[in-house]
């Protein structure tokens, strides 16, 4: 009743998918989510969500130290009076912010897909 | 006489067709994400294309699928079962090949099938509900030819006793004249 | 039977045909619209702009001409910028009614009729209280003490703002007394953005300053916006996902603005009646056909409390909205319960 064709078709739809699965959660990590981060308005630079970094960027008034780990965005020093970037803490979702306003620093979150979240409110 | 008495069943498998489609899209069962469905409908085709051939076949598909919206009339529901439909009476028509020459099983035939109805549905309803084609490609196409599976394995063994019961039939599969060649083996 | 194969056969091509026309009308239809955003601080907080435009609109042109509108609502209404309207009502209160511009006095006029419907909880004239609390500084700090607030309190009333329409003149008739349009300036500013937007053409987008947010149409896939609405003590994660198509959605935190003391946090929404930070709830998000109300009665909501607050929301017609207290109970208005998506 079963052949060796019917085996093979059998095994290959589900390879076919399970690979599939397993190719795009393996891109999910990659899923080409950035970190954004801006001075006074100009472009500073950008940066993969995925490699653990620390960033020690120069802003109007010091430096903000931004850290990057395990996909998920903080600052963690900042040369501002109020700290209002540190008490934001952690993000990591596109479309997630953090602002210095005094330094006049934005960190933000970018992806170029689709996602659940357009915007949030605080 | 042989014409007649082919029109009269394919007539007969399209109105099985369309109330066992009716039936299954009024219970409205998905299984695990939308879109993904059992696809009772696929039993009748895949019974017509082992009784009559393809086009048979490919006439009972459509011919459901046109006399359900009539009964349902959503343009949209339309468009997925249709193209589910054509999609995989095609590919079923060219298993069937391989089924007669003796490959694969009714059971394949019907995986292939559901395979392909699974992928054009996805296909149209991201042009239609606007999906962008990552998060269709990433996520619904495997899970749906996942489910393709067991729903494959389901609708085959039905089509297959099915097949058997009504193949013994002789009143069915004596007057076929010409088609019988099709099925003798 | 040959002519019935032949007819056969185009009736089936037709059939695909016509699947195939419609999905690839469909995928160039979808990508004939053009996607252009900016982020600028300005307005003390991120201001975003995102449109979706045809090649028929030039986006990026049409986004810098809106901050630009943005930038120059921003010298009017400031209280921060020398010669601003807002300065200099504040300099010459006491003293002489100020000239000024028509949207200026129009916003005042607004917050004048918010403040009556929350029973003056929502207070355009709390700027020497929020001197006096001086937020924003983040580290421990002392909160001021009782017998300064009472001090200032008395010069905190909205009532008496004279306003002269003939003239286009507003005047503080007391020399402390001062304007502050914080906590409704910027939802006036954004509606002004998406109405410019909508006049120039544009079908889907959104405005955004730091979370007063007016959407624009729909998104592109003909769904409305997400908005997620920020944990009020997990600020990683969201409490509620609310859908907004054509609509304005505001957020008042105690999260935002605030400082420790003695393990108590105090925060920036003061009660203008007692001086101290509104205690009762976290966070109270509106939703509202325009930003410039949803803005004024997030914060009117937040003073006002559960009770009285869900009153109020209940009472003004395409407004809802939601109330998180301090037990992280979600407090949802009826024409919400079904849209929001609580996580």
């Amino acid at each position: 009743m079963f052949s060796r064709y019917d085996f093979l078709i059998w095994i290959s739809i589900a390879i076919l998918a399970l690979g599939v699965m397993f190719f795009n959660q393996q891109m999910s990590a990659y899923s080409g989510e950035e970190v954004q981060v801006s001075v006074n308005n100009e472009k500073y630079g950008v940066f993969p969500l995925q490699e653990d970094n620390v960033l020690e960027v120069e802003g109007v008034n010091g430096i903000t130290r931004v850290e990057i780990s395990d996909g998920r965005v903080r600052v963690t020093h900042s040369a501002c009076p109020d700290k209002i970037c540190i008490y934001t803490s952690w993000i990591h979702r596109p479309n997630q912010t953090i602002v210095c306003l005094p330094n006049r620093v934005v960190v933000k979150i970018t992806s170029e897909s689709q996602q659940d979240i357009d915007l949030y409110t605080n | 006489m042989h014409k007649t008495t082919k029109l009269v069943y394919l007539a007969l498998l399209v109105t099985f067709a369309v109330v066992i489609h009716t039936i299954e899209s009024a219970l409205g069962i998905t299984l695990l994400v939308p879109g993904a469905k059992l696809g009772l409908a696929n039993i009748i085709t895949l019974l017509t294309i082992l009784l009559y051939g393809f086009k048979s076949g490919m006439v009972v598909a459509v011919m459901r699928c046109f006399i359900s919206f009539l009964i349902v009339g959503n343009p949209f529901t339309f468009s997925l079962s249709l193209s589910g439909a054509v999609f995989s009476t095609l590919i079923m028509g060219l298993a069937f090949i391989f089924y007669k020459k003796g490959f694969i099983n009714v059971l394949t035939i019907s995986i292939l099938g559901a395979a392909a109805h699974n992928t054009a549905q996805v296909i149209v309803a991201s042009f239609v509900v606007q999906i962008p084609y990552y998060t269709l490609l990433s996520f619904y196409l495997p899970v749906l030819l996942l489910i393709a599976l067991p729903t494959g394995v389901f609708t085959g063994l039905a089509a297959m006793y099915l097949h058997r019961l009504v193949g013994k039939n002789m009143a069915i599969s004596r007057s076929m004249g010409g088609v019988k060649k099709e099925f003798t083996k | 039977m040959a002519r019935r194969k032949i007819f056969f056969e185009i009736f089936i091509a037709i059939i695909i045909l016509s699947i195939i026309g419609v999905a690839v009308y469909n995928y160039i239809d979808r990508d004939n619209l053009e996607r252009y955003s900016r982020t600028e601080l300005i307005l003390d907080t991120i201001f975003e702009v995102t449109i979706f435009v045809d090649e028929e609109i030039e986006g990026d042109p049409l986004v810098r001409e809106a901050f630009d509108k943005v930038r120059a609502l921003e010298k009017v209404m400031s209280r921060f910028v020398t010669n601003s309207d807002v300065d200099k009502i504040n300099q010459q209160a006491g003293k002489e009614p100020v000239e000024v511009d028509p949207r200026t006095f129009y916003v005042i006029e607004k917050s004048l009729y918010f403040g009556e419907a929350s029973q003056g909880k929502f207070d355009v004239t709390i700027a020497p209280l929020l001197n006096l609390w001086g937020f924003g500084t983040g580290e421990e700090r002392e909160p001021p003490e009782g017998e300064e607030i009472e001090e200032v309190l008395p010069l905190v009333d909205y009532q008496e703002i004279e306003l002269d329409e003939e003239n286009m003149s507003v005047f503080l008739p007391r020399e402390e007394m001062a304007l502050d349009l914080g906590g409704i300036a910027k939802g006036y500013i954004v509606d002004e953005i998406a109405e410019f937007l909508e006049g120039e053409g544009v079908e889907h987008g959104t405005v955004n300053a730091g979370g007063d947010i007016r959407a624009l149409g729909t998104r592109l896939d003909g769904n409305p916006w997400r908005i997620g609405i920020t944990h009020p003590r997990d600020r990683e994660n969201i409490i509620a996902v609310i859908p907004v198509t054509q609509e304005a959605i505001v957020t008042s935190g105690d999260y935002e603005r605030y400082f420790n003391h003695e393990g108590e946090r105090y925060h920036h929404i003061l009660d203008p009646d007692t001086g101290q930070p509104a205690g009762e709830v976290m966070s109270v998000t509106v939703v509202a056909p325009d930003c410039i109300t949803a803005d004024s009665l997030s914060t009117a909501v937040f003073v006002l409390g559960v009770e009285e607050g869900m009153a109020l929301l209940e009472s003004m017609s395409q407004v809802e909205g939601m109330i998180v207290d301090l037990q992280e109970e979600k407090h949802v208005t009826r024409g919400l319960k079904d849209l929001i998506e609580i996580r």
